[in-house]
């Protein structure tokens, strides 16, 4: 058996990273994006042919938009967002907002539970002391 | 004359979900994709570029899925179909297309990379340019097509089997 060849690959590597990161950053950010609306219409178990219904488009031409790197405007993104019921893009801003609000309210519903747990506990160490009281009274 | 060619691996073109090949045409100091970056660093730097981040990307975090190449007859090619290149050349006059790289998916974790260059008319036959990388690109996929259907060659995971004793006239 041969020796299987192997060819250096330096030029590659130099070539991307010579690239403005602004570039890479473009390809990375639209790979993205479509990445995204096809994991939302799995999980929504919806095809192309029903986005395309809904979006009163052809089949063809969300096949086209789902094709890796579509340039998408606001207005074609919020038009799948509404047609699938999901965001697709979400601000790190707004991740921080819900985090906050999503943390506040697990943080009430966390301390109402330990009041009611406190307020039984007391509820039932009253009554035991009392029912003690009576029963050293007797 | 007859010219034989090879498959040759890529060094550190193996990805988490890819791992590139090319072809290698005996008596030509590079494979095919190589001769491809040789040729466009100069001319096409930022296009190519965007090309190579495609290419890390596709390998690193989604793998050759179906929608992320074109068709271009028996072969594929790169980038998709609605790719625009964000960043332009500027001894770039005339780039209403692009750069292509013709390639072969043979399945989402190997991908063999071809040659090509700045396309410059719509139709590949109208485009000087690409037409030479276009027709060589489709004959080697034939080329290949048989092989695997001949047990020569086989893909299997990130790999193809059989390639050291593998060569194909051109």
């Amino acid at each position: 058996m041969k020796k299987r060849t192997v060819e250096d690959t330096s030029l590659f590597f130099e070539v991307l990273n010579n690239t403005p990161q602004e570039s890479k950053n473009y390809v990375s950010k639209s790979l993205e994006i479509v990445h995204e609306i096809i994991l939302l219409l799995r999980e929504k178990d919806m095809n192309q042919k029903k986005l395309a219904q809904k979006l009163g488009k052809t089949e063809a031409e969300i096949s086209k938009w789902l094709s890796g790197t579509h340039n998408f405007t606001i207005r074609t993104l919020t038009s799948i967002e509404t047609a699938i019921n999901e965001e697709i893009i979400v601000t790190p801003h707004k991740v921080r907002s819900n985090a906050l609000k999503y943390t506040t309210a697990i943080y009430r519903a966390s301390v109402n539970e330990i009041k009611s747990c406190l307020h039984n506990a007391e509820k039932y160490n009253i009554k035991s002391k009392s029912e003690r009281l009576e029963r050293s009274a007797a | 004359m007859n010219l034989y060619a090879t498959i040759v691996e890529l060094s550190r073109l193996d990805f988490n979900k890819v791992k590139y090949f090319s072809v290698k045409i005996e008596e030509k100091e590079h494979s095919e994709f190589m001769d491809f970056q040789f040729r466009m660093r100069n001319s096409h730097p930022t296009q190519l570029g965007e090309m190579n981040a495609l290419i890390r990307e596709i390998g690193e975090k989604y793998g050759a899925n179906r929608e992320q190449f074109r068709d271009e007859r028996k072969a594929d090619a790169l980038p998709p179909e609605t790719f625009q290149y964000f960043g332009l050349d500027d001894l770039e006059p005339d780039n209403q297309f692009g750069l292509r790289l013709y390639c072969l998916r043979l399945s989402e974790s190997v991908v063999i990379l071809f040659n090509g260059d700045l396309k410059t008319a719509q139709k590949v036959d109208d485009c000087k340019n690409c037409r030479g990388h276009f027709k060589l690109a489709n004959r080697i996929t034939s080329k290949i097509d048989d092989a695997i259907v001949q047990r020569h060659i086989r893909p299997i995971y990130k790999d193809i089997i059989g390639i050291e004793d593998f060569e194909f006239e051109i």
